[in-house]
């Protein structure tokens, strides 16, 4: 028999028959990469829906009021017009609910009324002993406290004021600074989670790299680009797909069947986070294309060293 | 067959071929014969469509090689059975596995690949060897398991770089007896050695030999015998177990 050069492509039949065989072979060969990539999906999926649940788990518990209170002390020596001027200016402030002018004889008189029985430590004050004040009083939000004092700073710098207190609720002030702790806390464990599932894909890309050995001598030998990242590519998307599936599985048991409730609870906001607005089926059908992809880039990479297919002239 | 036509080739910007110019029919033994560093593996790479030249043509079955596309190699080297002098095969897959892969790659049916890889291997001489792996075998074995590659399915070029290297006498005989079946089956195969006695024993087939120095052939060396491809006939005129003295050793400056 003479042989004759085939210079086109193989049967399809052939193709299909030999592509499912060597992609048999090569889970066989790479059984301990191919699980390996497997865990190191689970392991991914497991810091994603970490993260996840963190981003869409509820603040610490209860809103602040934001209500805030200013108190302008004026200048002795502003004149009347300018104060009314000052308080006008005042109120078109955003967030300014209301400015009041307290004059320095009200002032002392309601200081006399808080002092009580004791109000006779007071005979004898010249007038004017107490300052004139504007009481400015801001709409509450969310920034309410935040927005006092940045107010506060700037009526300092203005001309007729001498100094300005702010008067705060003790209890908004707390749960602020809790929630404050929180979102922080919440934003470090989320970028570790997004770190380890990065480490987990960056160990599926090393184990998918270890194919290029093997790319480089089926090329050697007459293999199209399909034909030998196509089983790769399979068998990437297989451990993909198993790795998240595992995941999502074992987040929606726990989620039933776990008895502590904020366990239960967090396995519940990880599963919903990676379902997202894809479903958890759509999660594992991106997970079985990263697989698939990753695999594919394995035995894309540059070639190697020797033993490749070393066709572009060297310089 | 092949054709290489003022084929120049630079590494690391110092010239390793020189406008060679280098013809190979089918039906004959090629034998390119020079000291190391004289450039036959690149040559060789050339030749088997793994390395693109600098300059000149590479006629492989009418096409030339130079003017493809990368997406087009495949095609072209499925048709090249391709020896390296340190060979690779596919880890944990075994030794007939790794044989059957240029059969896979050309489509060929599963069953007939396997026959023809294990009549590859009993050619060279390693068929009870099919199960094994790669890795685990002797340096010879490997060599002798690339060399089947290369020949399963007797595709129309055969390049097999020192077919002697690491090999004993007897194992040397079996892989020139085994190009030799493949030359009577109508393929081109081109060698290159620096092993004077596996250059002798195929001189004494009827290998045409050319001699490449620093790059360039060398004018008037070696002899010029043509070999043609005489269907049912021994090419080499003699069996090879003639070759071999009576301990089974290659008979060296016959």
């Amino acid at each position: 028999m003479r042989p004759q050069p085939a210079v086109g492509a193989a049967p399809l039949s052939e193709r299909f028959r030999w592509g499912a065989r060597l992609t048999v072979q090569g889970l066989r060969r790479h059984r301990g990469a191919f699980w390996l990539s497997a865990a190191a999906f689970a392991w991914a999926t497991v810091a994603l829906a970490a993260c996840l649940a963190l981003a869409h788990a509820p603040g610490a518990g209860g809103t602040a009021s934001g209500s805030a209170q200013l108190v302008a002390f004026l200048n002795d020596d502003l004149p009347p017009a300018d104060r009314d001027a000052l308080a006008v200016v005042l109120r078109k402030l955003p967030g300014v609910a209301g400015v009041r002018l307290l004059p320095s004889d009200e002032a002392l008189g309601r200081m006399r009324a808080e002092l009580g029985p004791r109000a006779a430590l007071l005979d004898g004050v010249e007038d004017g002993f107490l300052p004139t004040t504007l009481e400015i009083a801001l709409r509450p939000g969310p920034q309410g406290t935040g927005r006092a004092d940045e107010l506060a700073w700037r009526l300092r710098r203005m001309a007729g004021i001498s100094d300005v207190d702010v008067l705060r609720n003790e209890a908004d002030h707390r749960l602020v600074t809790e929630q404050e702790t929180t979102r922080h806390l919440r934003v470090a464990l989320m970028a570790v989670s997004a770190l380890l599932a990065l480490a987990g894909l960056w160990l599926v890309a090393a184990l998918a790299r270890r194919r290029r050995g093997d790319a480089s001598i089926l090329e050697g030998l007459g293999f199209t680009a399909w034909a030998v990242s196509g089983p790769a590519f399979i068998a990437g998307a297989a451990a993909g797909a198993g790795g998240a599936s595992v995941v999502l599985v074992g987040l929606r048991l726990a989620a039933r069947l776990v008895s502590v409730p904020s366990l239960a609870s967090l396995a519940a906001a990880g599963g919903r986070g990676l379902g997202g607005g894809l479903g958890q089926a759509g999660t594992c059908a991106v997970a079985t294309l990263i697989g698939g992809a990753i695999a594919w880039w394995g035995t894309r990479l540059p070639q190697a060293a020797r033993g490749g297919d070393q066709l572009a002239p060297e310089a | 067959m092949l054709r290489l036509v003022a084929v120049t080739l630079r590494l690391g910007g110092e010239l390793v071929l020189d406008a060679l110019t280098v013809e190979a029919r089918a039906g004959e033994i090629l034998l390119i014969e020079g000291n190391r560093g004289a450039g036959k593996t690149m040559l060789l790479e050339v030749v088997a469509a793994r390395r693109q030249p600098h300059g000149g043509e590479v006629w492989i079955a009418d096409h030339d090689v130079t003017a493809l596309q990368r997406e087009s190699l495949p095609f072209v080297r499925r048709n090249i059975g391709f020896a390296e002098a340190a060979p690779l095969f596919l880890s944990r897959a075994t030794v007939l596995e790794n044989v059957m892969l240029p059969l896979a790659a050309r489509g060929e049916p599963a069953a007939w690949a396997r026959e023809a890889a294990v009549r590859a291997l009993g050619k060279v001489g390693i068929v009870g060897l099919g199960a094994h792996d790669p890795a685990r075998l002797s340096n010879g074995a490997r060599r002798l398991a690339a060399i089947a590659r290369a020949l399963a399915g007797v595709p129309p070029l055969v390049v097999i770089d020192d077919p002697g290297a690491s090999l004993s006498a007897a194992d040397a005989g079996a892989v020139l007896s085994a190009m030799c079946g493949a030359v009577e089956g109508g393929a081109a195969v081109v060698c290159a050695s620096a092993d004077g006695a596996f250059v002798a024993a195929a001189s004494a087939a009827g290998a045409r030999r050319l001699r490449l120095d620093a790059g360039r052939l060398v004018p008037g060396a070696g002899t010029m015998v043509a070999l043609p491809g005489r269907r049912g006939h021994d090419p080499l005129g003699v069996p090879v177990e003639a070759l071999l003295d009576p301990e089974g050793q290659l008979e060296l400056g016959s």
